[in-house]
Protein backbone atom coordinates (compact mmCIF):
# COMPACT_ATOMS: atom_id res chain seq x y z
CA UNK A 1 0.00 0.00 0.00
CA UNK A 2 2.63 2.04 1.11
CA UNK A 3 5.99 0.83 0.46
CA UNK A 4 6.64 -0.94 -3.44
CA UNK A 5 9.35 -2.09 -4.88
CA UNK A 6 12.07 0.27 -6.10
CA UNK A 7 12.34 0.29 -10.24
CA UNK A 8 15.11 -1.92 -11.15
CA UNK A 9 17.26 0.45 -13.16
CA UNK A 10 19.70 1.43 -11.13
CA UNK A 11 20.92 5.26 -10.81
CA UNK A 12 23.29 6.55 -14.33
CA UNK A 13 27.14 6.56 -13.07
CA UNK A 14 27.23 9.90 -14.58
CA UNK A 15 24.05 10.52 -11.85
CA UNK A 16 26.10 8.98 -8.98
CA UNK A 17 28.99 11.54 -9.61
CA UNK A 18 27.32 14.33 -9.81
CA UNK A 19 26.52 13.81 -6.09
CA UNK A 20 29.52 14.33 -4.23
CA UNK A 21 28.03 15.94 -1.56
CA UNK A 22 26.68 12.56 0.05
CA UNK A 23 30.10 12.08 0.92
CA UNK A 24 30.61 12.22 4.64
CA UNK A 25 30.99 15.94 5.76
CA UNK A 26 33.80 17.04 6.28
CA UNK A 27 34.57 17.40 10.17
CA UNK A 28 34.09 20.34 12.56
CA UNK A 29 36.81 22.12 14.37
CA UNK A 30 37.11 20.63 17.43
CA UNK A 31 36.91 16.95 18.93
CA UNK A 32 33.34 16.27 18.49
CA UNK A 33 31.94 13.89 16.24
CA UNK A 34 29.27 15.52 13.26
CA UNK A 35 26.90 15.37 11.48
CA UNK A 36 24.09 16.61 14.01
CA UNK A 37 20.70 16.53 13.69
CA UNK A 38 20.75 19.84 11.11
CA UNK A 39 23.54 18.79 9.29
CA UNK A 40 22.14 15.26 8.18
CA UNK A 41 18.80 17.20 7.57
CA UNK A 42 20.58 20.15 5.25
CA UNK A 43 22.92 17.30 3.86
CA UNK A 44 19.38 15.48 2.22
CA UNK A 45 18.50 18.86 0.97
CA UNK A 46 21.32 18.71 -1.33
CA UNK A 47 19.89 15.61 -3.18
CA UNK A 48 18.95 16.63 -6.11
CA UNK A 49 14.90 17.61 -6.16
CA UNK A 50 15.24 17.98 -2.52
CA UNK A 51 12.29 20.35 -1.28
CA UNK A 52 12.18 19.48 2.16
CA UNK A 53 13.68 17.33 4.98
CA UNK A 54 12.19 16.90 8.47
CA UNK A 55 13.49 14.55 11.39
CA UNK A 56 10.02 12.95 13.07
CA UNK A 57 8.87 11.34 15.58
CA UNK A 58 6.61 8.63 14.66
CA UNK A 59 5.26 8.21 18.20
CA UNK A 60 3.87 11.64 18.72
CA UNK A 61 3.99 13.19 15.83
CA UNK A 62 6.49 16.20 16.89
CA UNK A 63 8.94 17.34 14.17
CA UNK A 64 12.47 17.43 16.15
CA UNK A 65 14.08 19.18 13.12
CA UNK A 66 12.93 20.70 9.63
CA UNK A 67 14.49 22.32 6.64
CA UNK A 68 13.60 23.62 3.37
CA UNK A 69 9.73 23.70 2.49
CA UNK A 70 6.93 21.79 3.58
CA UNK A 71 4.27 19.74 1.78
CA UNK A 72 1.43 21.57 1.97
CA UNK A 73 3.06 24.68 3.58
CA UNK A 74 3.35 23.69 7.39
CA UNK A 75 5.94 21.90 8.93
CA UNK A 76 3.97 21.04 12.25
CA UNK A 77 1.20 19.06 9.87
CA UNK A 78 3.52 17.48 7.88
CA UNK A 79 5.06 15.70 10.48
CA UNK A 80 1.58 15.00 12.29
CA UNK A 81 0.63 13.49 9.18
CA UNK A 82 3.64 11.69 8.09
CA UNK A 83 4.08 10.22 11.43
CA UNK A 84 0.49 8.44 10.99
CA UNK A 85 1.67 7.05 8.50
CA UNK A 86 4.80 5.59 9.38
CA UNK A 87 3.15 4.08 12.63
CA UNK A 88 0.74 2.22 10.86
CA UNK A 89 3.76 0.85 7.91
CA UNK A 90 5.85 -0.01 11.78
CA UNK A 91 2.55 -1.23 13.52
CA UNK A 92 1.25 -3.33 10.75
CA UNK A 93 2.50 -7.76 10.47
CA UNK A 94 1.53 -6.95 7.04
CA UNK A 95 4.92 -4.69 6.20
CA UNK A 96 6.99 -5.74 8.91
CA UNK A 97 9.43 -8.14 9.45
CA UNK A 98 9.14 -9.92 12.59
CA UNK A 99 12.19 -10.25 14.53
CA UNK A 100 14.44 -8.38 13.05
CA UNK A 101 16.93 -6.43 14.62
CA UNK A 102 16.16 -2.28 14.16
CA UNK A 103 13.14 -0.58 13.19
CA UNK A 104 10.51 -2.91 11.83
CA UNK A 105 10.33 -1.45 8.91
CA UNK A 106 13.29 0.42 6.56
CA UNK A 107 11.45 3.05 4.41
CA UNK A 108 8.03 3.61 2.98
CA UNK A 109 7.65 5.64 0.01
CA UNK A 110 4.68 7.37 -1.36
CA UNK A 111 4.75 8.66 -4.59
CA UNK A 112 2.03 11.45 -6.28
CA UNK A 113 2.32 13.18 -9.94
CA UNK A 114 4.43 16.05 -8.84
CA UNK A 115 6.65 14.84 -5.98
CA UNK A 116 7.96 11.79 -4.34
CA UNK A 117 7.99 11.37 -0.18
CA UNK A 118 10.59 8.90 1.23
CA UNK A 119 10.10 8.22 4.98
CA UNK A 120 13.31 6.50 6.23
CA UNK A 121 12.87 5.06 9.94
CA UNK A 122 16.38 5.30 11.71
CA UNK A 123 17.85 2.66 14.13
CA UNK A 124 18.95 4.04 17.44
CA UNK A 125 20.70 2.05 19.86
CA UNK A 126 18.33 3.62 22.72
CA UNK A 127 15.26 3.23 22.31
CA UNK A 128 12.89 6.04 20.02
CA UNK A 129 10.63 6.21 17.20
CA UNK A 130 11.90 8.18 14.65
CA UNK A 131 12.40 8.88 10.88
CA UNK A 132 13.83 11.07 8.48
CA UNK A 133 10.93 12.25 6.40
CA UNK A 134 12.64 14.39 2.75
CA UNK A 135 10.17 15.16 -0.01
CA UNK A 136 11.35 15.32 -3.34
CA UNK A 137 10.14 16.87 -6.88
CA UNK A 138 9.57 14.33 -8.75
CA UNK A 139 11.44 16.02 -12.16
CA UNK A 140 14.49 16.55 -10.56
CA UNK A 141 14.72 13.65 -8.37
CA UNK A 142 15.94 10.49 -8.36
CA UNK A 143 13.82 8.15 -6.19
CA UNK A 144 16.71 4.91 -6.57
CA UNK A 145 19.52 7.39 -5.18
CA UNK A 146 17.71 9.26 -2.61
CA UNK A 147 16.38 6.19 -1.31
CA UNK A 148 20.07 4.67 -0.75
CA UNK A 149 21.69 8.10 0.35
CA UNK A 150 18.89 8.64 2.61
CA UNK A 151 19.53 5.06 4.23
CA UNK A 152 23.41 6.45 4.67
CA UNK A 153 22.54 9.50 6.15
CA UNK A 154 20.36 7.87 8.62
CA UNK A 155 22.81 6.13 9.69
CA UNK A 156 25.38 8.30 9.99
CA UNK A 157 23.62 10.41 11.71
CA UNK A 158 23.37 7.71 15.05
CA UNK A 159 26.41 5.70 14.21
CA UNK A 160 28.54 8.84 13.52
CA UNK B 1 -5.77 -5.80 12.35
CA UNK B 2 -3.97 -3.55 14.52
CA UNK B 3 -6.39 -0.73 15.90
CA UNK B 4 -5.58 2.66 14.28
CA UNK B 5 -5.46 5.11 16.74
CA UNK B 6 -7.51 8.72 16.20
CA UNK B 7 -5.20 11.10 13.84
CA UNK B 8 -2.36 13.12 15.09
CA UNK B 9 -3.57 16.33 16.66
CA UNK B 10 -1.48 19.43 14.81
CA UNK B 11 -0.81 22.18 17.37
CA UNK B 12 -3.18 24.96 17.11
CA UNK B 13 -1.38 27.94 17.14
CA UNK B 14 -3.95 30.08 18.40
CA UNK B 15 -4.44 28.57 21.72
CA UNK B 16 -3.92 30.34 24.45
CA UNK B 17 -0.18 29.62 25.97
CA UNK B 18 -1.54 29.45 29.86
CA UNK B 19 0.62 26.46 30.77
CA UNK B 20 2.63 28.83 33.37
CA UNK B 21 2.68 32.72 33.04
CA UNK B 22 6.05 32.53 35.18
CA UNK B 23 7.57 30.68 32.39
CA UNK B 24 6.34 32.86 29.44
CA UNK B 25 7.22 36.28 31.79
CA UNK B 26 10.92 34.36 31.96
CA UNK B 27 11.13 33.83 28.40
CA UNK B 28 10.34 37.34 27.26
CA UNK B 29 13.35 38.26 29.95
CA UNK B 30 15.55 36.08 28.39
CA UNK B 31 16.50 34.22 31.93
CA UNK B 32 19.06 32.58 32.71
CA UNK B 33 18.13 29.72 35.32
CA UNK B 34 16.16 27.23 37.03
CA UNK B 35 12.38 26.87 37.12
CA UNK B 36 11.44 24.23 39.57
CA UNK B 37 7.65 23.22 39.08
CA UNK B 38 5.64 20.27 40.90
CA UNK B 39 6.57 17.35 38.87
CA UNK B 40 9.65 18.61 37.06
CA UNK B 41 12.28 20.90 36.16
CA UNK B 42 13.31 23.28 33.56
CA UNK B 43 16.71 24.77 32.84
CA UNK B 44 16.49 27.70 31.17
CA UNK B 45 19.27 29.91 29.01
CA UNK B 46 18.54 33.67 27.76
CA UNK B 47 14.50 32.58 27.97
CA UNK B 48 15.03 29.04 26.15
CA UNK B 49 14.74 25.55 27.73
CA UNK B 50 18.25 23.41 27.89
CA UNK B 51 17.30 20.78 29.86
CA UNK B 52 14.29 19.56 31.54
CA UNK B 53 14.06 16.46 34.21
CA UNK B 54 11.28 14.95 35.82
CA UNK B 55 10.71 12.26 38.59
CA UNK B 56 7.91 10.93 36.06
CA UNK B 57 10.39 10.57 33.08
CA UNK B 58 13.39 8.95 32.78
CA UNK B 59 16.51 10.86 31.96
CA UNK B 60 18.96 11.28 29.50
CA UNK B 61 21.57 8.77 31.07
CA UNK B 62 18.86 6.20 32.01
CA UNK B 63 17.98 6.36 28.20
CA UNK B 64 21.53 6.02 26.69
CA UNK B 65 22.28 3.53 29.41
CA UNK B 66 19.59 1.34 29.02
CA UNK B 67 20.02 -0.56 25.99
CA UNK B 68 23.58 -0.19 26.23
CA UNK B 69 24.31 2.99 24.21
CA UNK B 70 26.40 4.08 26.33
CA UNK B 71 28.55 1.99 29.15
CA UNK B 72 26.73 3.13 32.39
CA UNK B 73 30.48 3.65 33.98
CA UNK B 74 31.25 5.97 31.18
CA UNK B 75 27.75 8.32 32.01
CA UNK B 76 28.63 8.35 35.61
CA UNK B 77 32.70 9.40 34.67
CA UNK B 78 30.92 12.33 32.97
CA UNK B 79 28.80 13.32 35.41
CA UNK B 80 31.35 13.22 38.17
CA UNK B 81 32.96 15.55 36.16
CA UNK B 82 30.78 17.98 35.44
CA UNK B 83 28.36 19.96 37.68
CA UNK B 84 24.53 18.64 36.48
CA UNK B 85 23.68 16.38 33.76
CA UNK B 86 23.64 18.60 31.05
CA UNK B 87 27.22 19.57 31.53
CA UNK B 88 27.74 15.71 31.35
CA UNK B 89 25.96 15.30 27.76
CA UNK B 90 27.71 17.96 26.26
CA UNK B 91 31.18 16.24 27.80
CA UNK B 92 30.21 13.32 26.27
CA UNK B 93 29.74 14.95 22.97
CA UNK B 94 33.14 16.52 22.99
CA UNK B 95 34.33 13.22 23.97
CA UNK B 96 33.00 12.19 20.91
CA UNK B 97 31.71 9.03 23.14
CA UNK B 98 28.70 9.21 21.24
CA UNK B 99 27.70 10.13 18.07
CA UNK B 100 26.70 14.30 17.61
CA UNK B 101 23.46 12.90 16.02
CA UNK B 102 22.37 10.34 18.50
CA UNK B 103 23.37 12.46 21.43
CA UNK B 104 21.21 15.40 19.90
CA UNK B 105 18.06 13.36 19.55
CA UNK B 106 18.31 11.70 22.58
CA UNK B 107 18.89 14.99 24.38
CA UNK B 108 15.28 16.17 22.47
CA UNK B 109 13.75 13.39 23.14
CA UNK B 110 14.67 13.47 26.66
CA UNK B 111 13.79 17.56 26.79
CA UNK B 112 10.55 17.33 25.46
CA UNK B 113 9.85 14.07 27.79
CA UNK B 114 10.54 15.75 30.53
CA UNK B 115 9.34 18.90 29.76
CA UNK B 116 6.30 17.38 29.03
CA UNK B 117 4.93 16.68 32.63
CA UNK B 118 7.51 19.73 34.93
CA UNK B 119 4.44 21.43 33.19
CA UNK B 120 1.77 19.24 34.18
CA UNK B 121 -1.02 21.41 35.79
CA UNK B 122 0.32 21.67 39.37
CA UNK B 123 -0.89 22.33 43.16
CA UNK B 124 1.91 24.45 44.26
CA UNK B 125 3.50 27.54 42.62
CA UNK B 126 6.80 27.24 40.23
CA UNK B 127 10.12 28.88 41.77
CA UNK B 128 12.59 30.13 39.83
CA UNK B 129 16.37 30.47 40.56
CA UNK B 130 18.18 32.86 38.32
CA UNK B 131 21.63 31.63 37.85
CA UNK B 132 24.53 33.47 36.70
CA UNK B 133 26.85 33.37 33.44
CA UNK B 134 23.85 32.50 30.49
CA UNK B 135 24.78 29.65 28.38
CA UNK B 136 23.21 27.67 25.41
CA UNK B 137 25.87 25.32 24.66
CA UNK B 138 26.85 22.92 22.06
CA UNK B 139 23.55 20.67 22.52
CA UNK B 140 20.13 22.14 21.24
CA UNK B 141 17.80 24.07 23.08
CA UNK B 142 14.32 24.84 22.59
CA UNK B 143 12.03 28.25 22.55
CA UNK B 144 9.81 27.78 25.79
CA UNK B 145 6.61 28.41 23.18
CA UNK B 146 7.29 25.66 21.20
CA UNK B 147 8.09 23.32 24.58
CA UNK B 148 4.56 24.81 25.61
CA UNK B 149 2.59 24.14 22.03
CA UNK B 150 4.02 20.32 22.11
CA UNK B 151 3.24 19.79 25.56
CA UNK B 152 -0.32 21.04 24.60
CA UNK B 153 -0.59 18.92 21.49
CA UNK B 154 0.28 15.65 23.57
CA UNK B 155 -2.55 16.80 26.16
CA UNK B 156 -4.38 16.32 23.51
CA UNK B 157 -3.12 13.23 22.07
CA UNK B 158 -3.59 11.21 24.97
CA UNK B 159 -7.17 12.46 25.30
CA UNK B 160 -8.04 11.72 22.12
CA UNK B 161 -6.65 7.96 22.74
CA UNK B 162 -8.49 7.58 25.82
CA UNK B 163 -10.03 10.19 28.16
CA UNK B 164 -9.85 8.77 31.54
CA UNK B 165 -6.15 9.88 32.77
CA UNK B 166 -6.08 7.53 36.13
CA UNK B 167 -3.54 5.11 34.03
CA UNK B 168 -1.00 7.76 34.01
CA UNK B 169 0.07 7.64 37.35
CA UNK B 170 -2.12 4.38 38.91
CA UNK B 171 -0.58 1.11 38.97
CA UNK B 172 -1.61 -1.02 35.81
CA UNK B 173 -3.13 -3.98 35.94
CA UNK B 174 -4.04 -6.46 33.21
CA UNK B 175 -8.10 -6.79 31.86
CA UNK B 176 -9.38 -9.16 30.30
CA UNK B 177 -10.27 -7.54 26.99
CA UNK B 178 -13.19 -7.67 25.07
CA UNK B 179 -13.32 -9.63 21.67
CA UNK B 180 -15.03 -7.00 19.91
CA UNK B 181 -15.85 -3.98 21.07
CA UNK B 182 -17.04 -0.64 19.24
CA UNK B 183 -13.61 1.49 18.18
CA UNK B 184 -14.30 4.24 20.94
CA UNK B 185 -11.13 5.85 20.02
CA UNK B 186 -13.21 6.79 16.73
CA UNK B 187 -16.33 7.61 18.59
CA UNK B 188 -18.14 9.38 14.87
CA UNK B 189 -17.86 6.23 12.78
CA UNK B 190 -20.07 3.76 13.18
CA UNK B 191 -19.26 0.34 15.06
CA UNK B 192 -18.60 -1.87 11.45
CA UNK B 193 -18.35 -5.27 13.62
CA UNK B 194 -16.90 -7.97 10.67
CA UNK B 195 -18.87 -11.34 11.14
CA UNK B 196 -16.44 -13.98 11.80
CA UNK B 197 -15.22 -15.30 15.24
CA UNK B 198 -14.32 -13.30 18.08
CA UNK B 199 -10.68 -11.81 18.75
CA UNK B 200 -9.04 -9.31 20.77
CA UNK B 201 -7.43 -7.16 18.64
CA UNK B 202 -4.13 -7.95 18.54
CA UNK B 203 -1.15 -5.40 20.38
CA UNK B 204 1.69 -3.96 18.39
CA UNK B 205 5.27 -5.07 19.36
CA UNK B 206 5.72 -2.01 21.40
CA UNK B 207 2.73 -2.36 23.34
CA UNK B 208 3.60 -5.97 23.98
CA UNK B 209 6.99 -4.71 25.54
CA UNK B 210 5.00 -2.46 27.91
CA UNK B 211 2.11 -4.78 28.25
CA UNK B 212 4.28 -7.79 29.28
CA UNK B 213 5.01 -5.54 31.95
CA UNK B 214 1.56 -4.92 33.81
CA UNK B 215 1.52 -6.33 36.96
CA UNK B 216 -0.52 -4.55 39.52
CA UNK B 217 2.46 -2.84 41.01
CA UNK B 218 3.99 -0.77 38.61
CA UNK B 219 2.81 2.50 37.33
CA UNK B 220 3.27 3.63 33.32
CA UNK B 221 6.27 6.12 34.74
CA UNK B 222 7.98 2.88 36.37
CA UNK B 223 7.70 0.79 33.12
CA UNK B 224 9.04 3.72 31.14
CA UNK B 225 12.28 3.50 33.37
CA UNK B 226 12.47 -0.26 32.89
CA UNK B 227 12.32 0.20 29.57
CA UNK B 228 14.64 2.64 29.00
CA UNK B 229 11.89 4.18 26.71
CA UNK B 230 10.42 8.08 26.79
CA UNK B 231 7.23 8.30 29.28
CA UNK B 232 5.60 10.25 26.93
CA UNK B 233 5.79 7.07 24.55
CA UNK B 234 4.72 4.98 27.05
CA UNK B 235 1.58 6.66 27.93
CA UNK B 236 0.26 7.18 24.75
CA UNK B 237 0.89 2.99 24.69
CA UNK B 238 -0.94 2.45 28.13
CA UNK B 239 -3.76 4.95 27.37
CA UNK B 240 -3.82 2.94 23.80
CA UNK B 241 -4.04 -0.54 25.69
CA UNK B 242 -6.73 0.71 28.31
CA UNK B 243 -8.57 1.94 25.22
CA UNK B 244 -8.21 -1.70 23.66
CA UNK B 245 -9.65 -3.25 27.20
CA UNK B 246 -5.91 -4.70 27.85
CA UNK B 247 -5.44 -2.85 31.06
CA UNK B 248 -6.75 -0.89 32.97
CA UNK B 249 -5.51 1.70 36.24
CA UNK B 250 -6.08 -0.33 39.62
CA UNK B 251 -8.62 2.06 41.73
CA UNK B 252 -7.02 3.70 44.55
CA UNK B 253 -7.38 1.27 48.05
CA UNK B 254 -9.73 3.64 49.97
CA UNK B 255 -9.99 2.39 53.62
CA UNK B 256 -13.70 1.93 54.63
CA UNK B 257 -14.83 1.26 58.05
CA UNK B 258 -15.66 -2.74 57.55
CA UNK B 259 -19.32 -3.67 58.99
CA UNK B 260 -20.01 -5.14 61.90
CA UNK B 261 -19.42 -8.92 61.25
CA UNK B 262 -23.25 -10.46 60.74
CA UNK B 263 -24.25 -13.65 62.98
CA UNK B 264 -24.23 -16.80 61.57
CA UNK B 265 -27.81 -17.56 60.81
CA UNK B 266 -28.05 -13.82 59.62
CA UNK B 267 -25.00 -14.50 57.21
CA UNK B 268 -27.01 -17.08 55.79
CA UNK B 269 -30.08 -15.89 55.26
CA UNK B 270 -28.55 -12.63 53.24
CA UNK B 271 -25.60 -14.67 51.59
CA UNK B 272 -27.15 -15.43 47.79
CA UNK B 273 -27.28 -18.93 46.53
CA UNK B 274 -23.71 -20.10 45.46
CA UNK B 275 -22.78 -19.74 41.76
CA UNK B 276 -22.96 -22.67 39.61
CA UNK B 277 -19.75 -23.66 38.00
CA UNK B 278 -19.10 -21.79 34.82
CA UNK B 279 -19.39 -24.25 32.05
CA UNK B 280 -20.46 -22.28 29.38
CA UNK B 281 -18.04 -22.24 26.61
CA UNK B 282 -19.66 -19.39 24.92
CA UNK B 283 -18.99 -17.03 27.78
CA UNK B 284 -17.30 -14.88 24.71
CA UNK B 285 -20.44 -14.95 23.17
CA UNK B 286 -22.06 -13.09 26.54
CA UNK B 287 -19.14 -10.75 26.50
CA UNK B 288 -19.89 -9.63 22.60
CA UNK B 289 -23.62 -8.96 23.96
CA UNK B 290 -22.43 -7.01 27.09
CA UNK B 291 -20.38 -4.99 24.89
CA UNK B 292 -22.58 -4.44 22.39
CA UNK B 293 -25.37 -3.45 25.03
CA UNK B 294 -22.81 -0.61 26.58
CA UNK B 295 -21.94 0.69 23.24
CA UNK B 296 -25.86 1.05 22.34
Amino acid sequence: MFHWKMPNDSPLPHTLRSVGVTQPSPRREGSHAVPGIDECLLEAMRLPGARGAALVDWTSGLALGTVGEAPGGDHETAAAEAAELARLAAEHGTFTVQGADGPPVEDVIVSNPDSYHLLRFIDTSFDSSVFLHLWLGREEGNLALARIRLGEMAARLVLG
Amino acid sequence: MVRTPPPLPVRDKDAARALSPMLNRLAEERATGVLVREHGTLHLAEGRVVYAESPLAPGLDVLLTAHGTLAAAAWQRAAAAAEGPLRAAELLLESGLLPAGALELCHLDALYDAGYFALAPSSTPGRFHYDGAPRTGPLPSVPVVALERETLRRRLQLHRLWPDPAADTAPLIRADPPARRRPRENPGQPAAEPAGPARPAPVAPRQRAVLDRVDGTRTAAHIARELGRQAFHTLVDVRRLAAAGHLRPLAPVVPVLAPPPPTAPEQARNLPPPLPPVTDPDIALLKRLRDALEAL
